[in-house]
């Protein structure tokens, strides 16, 4: 049994959502380090 | 205070801010582009919430309610799946592509995409064609749950609910264009959040947490806290990707990535839109949590205005009632405008060959628009059976036709012109006939849809390659 009495599997959308927030985080700072490096590129 | 009177202070003060958006964003709307895209300068915030209340109708919130309610917690999975690949991926994989690609086409609704892309006039007239009988059916439908929310909550005439929140959004959009669309959509995201939000804490707070709220959930039955639980996982995996996966070919979300002001902007947009569709879990979570203090509802599509009418003050219900009705009215708008800039610029300038000067094409996307709305509003306060009948096939005959092309043009340089509206072709078809079968094999026609249009899109394109296309592929 999970978290607030719910089963894993149940429990584990709500991860999926936090998982979310931290891809996009994730991509947005990749983003970010692939624009500075094309642009150091002579 | 009672209930009634509560409503319509709350939804006058609402209404008053949606026309004072109209109005002030009347002298934003000079060019077609400003119209019809916002003149590409829009940041992430207004870009993020606007997506996301077009997105999430009010079909989410009193339908989703209803899922929950009949099927248990297993459905926030539909709404964890709606922001993982509805918002945070469809962001990543398609949005700055889109915006960068249709910048150096310079096109503005997604049909001029196809024609930008392909160099297909025939895909383009098709895609818009299709845009614009299957997006009023689908505002049919979305003015239909607006009005059964008055009808519930305030005790209104159908009709009455037809014409308030009808009439409202054509004069804004008649206005303001797309300006008006987003400034009142980042509103109305606002208002959407926080009349959840504020359900949620009472709901909780009602059934002694969220904990107990299970545990006596349980006890009604283990089947409404397990996943996949009373659905069954074909059920609850198909509906999951029909209303996520969908999304990336439903051109209503997809031109929010045309209007954004730059690729950049992209980054803070898609952690705001990731963050702000959490939202998509709550009608589920508190339908599932209603079922412990209304244990014998007949109709589940009531679970969320009696929780709302249980838990909630007047004020509060009121609250709610203008969160649903946000929900409505950002859709409804959101589709308008794409319906409107469909017809002006890829029939009739681009299909048609006629021309128009920058304030001719202003006001015919105007007089469109409201010629639009208003053909929805009629049709909603009498639908006709073949209305109802096709609501159910808009969002995946629309989906199944635009998805593949669409990606395919941003990832692959050989899906070539012929692939391209053979997939269309073949997407259309099979979700129409597959729906009209009445889904078989409990597949829904989207899924069936989207199958066909990805394999004739790939069989095509490797047997018809396009040589001509390599210079204009390079050039965009």
């Amino acid at each position: 049994m999970g978290p607030f009495n719910m089963p894993w599997l149940t429990f584990s959308a709500f991860i999926v959502i936090d998982l979310s927030v931290v891809i996009a985080i994730l991509w947005a700072v990749c983003d970010i380090r692939k624009n500075r490096e094309g642009k150091q590129k002579p | 205070m009672s209930l009634f009177n509560a409503c319509l202070v709350v939804l006058c003060l609402y209404i008053a801010a949606l026309v004072g958006i109209g109005i002030w964003s009347v002298r934003k709307a000079r060019t077609a582009d400003d119209f019809v895209i916002g003149g590409r300068k829009l940041g992430p915030w207004v870009t993020a919430l606007s997506f996301i209340a077009v997105y999430f109708s009010s079909v989410l919130i009193i339908g989703g309610g209803g899922f929950g309610y009949k099927f248990g917690m297993s459905t926030v999975w539909i709404g964890a799946i709606n922001v993982l690949v509805g918002c945070t991926l469809c962001w990543i994989v398609l949005g700055k592509r889109i915006r960068v690609i249709t910048e150096r086409m310079g096109v503005n609704t997604i049909s001029g995409y196809f024609v930008g892309r392909y160099g297909s006039p025939e895909a383009g007239i098709f895609s818009a064609l299709v845009i614009f009988l299957f997006l009023i059916i689908y505002n049919v439908s979305v003015v239909k749950g607006m009005a059964h929310s008055f009808e519930v909550l305030m005790g209104l005439p159908y009709w009455g609910g037809v014409l308030i929140s009808g009439l409202v959004i054509i004069f804004y959009v008649v206005l303001g264009g797309y300006q008006a669309v987003v400034w009142t959509s980042l509103m109305q995201a606002w208002v959407m959040i926080f009349s959840l939000l504020l359900l949620t804490f009472s709901t909780l707070n009602a059934v002694g947490g969220l904990g107990e709220g299970v545990r006596r959930l349980a006890e009604a039955g283990p089947g409404y806290v397990n996943t996949p639980g009373t659905w069954g996982w074909a059920g609850l995996v198909s509906y999951c990707l029909v209303v996520s996966f969908g999304v990336w070919g439903m051109p209503q979300l997809l031109i929010r990535f045309y209007s954004i002001k730059d690729a950049k902007t992209f980054r803070l947009g898609t952690v705001i839109v990731t963050a702000g569709a959490a939202i998509a879990v709550l009608p589920y979570l508190n339908g599932a949590l209603s079922r412990v203090l209304l244990p014998s509802l007949e109709n589940p599509d009531l679970a969320i205005p009696s929780l709302s009418r249980m838990v909630l003050s007047p004020w509060g219900s009121a609250i709610l009632l203008a969160g649903v009705v946000a929900a409505g009215m950002s859709t409804f708008a959101g589709v308008l405008i794409i319906i409107s800039s469909s017809l002006v610029k890829d029939v009739y300038i681009n299909g048609l060959k006629k021309e128009l000067t920058g304030p001719q094409e202003v006001m015919a996307n105007r007089v469109i628009t409201a010629a639009i709305g208003l053909i929805g509003l009629v049709l909603a306060l009498r639908p006709p059976a073949l209305i109802l009948v096709l609501t159910a096939f808009s969002w995946a005959v629309i989906a199944s036709t635009n998805l593949w092309p669409l990606l395919f043009g941003l990832y692959w340089k050989g899906a070539s012109r012929a692939g391209a509206f053979a997939s269309m072709l073949a997407g259309f078809v099979t979700a129409i006939a597959w729906t009209w079968r009445g889904n078989p094999f409990g597949v829904h026609g989207f899924l069936a849809g989207s199958v066909a249009g990805l394999a004739v899109l790939v069989a095509v394109s490797l047997v018809k390659r396009s040589a001509a296309a390599s210079a204009h592929l390079e050039k965009i």
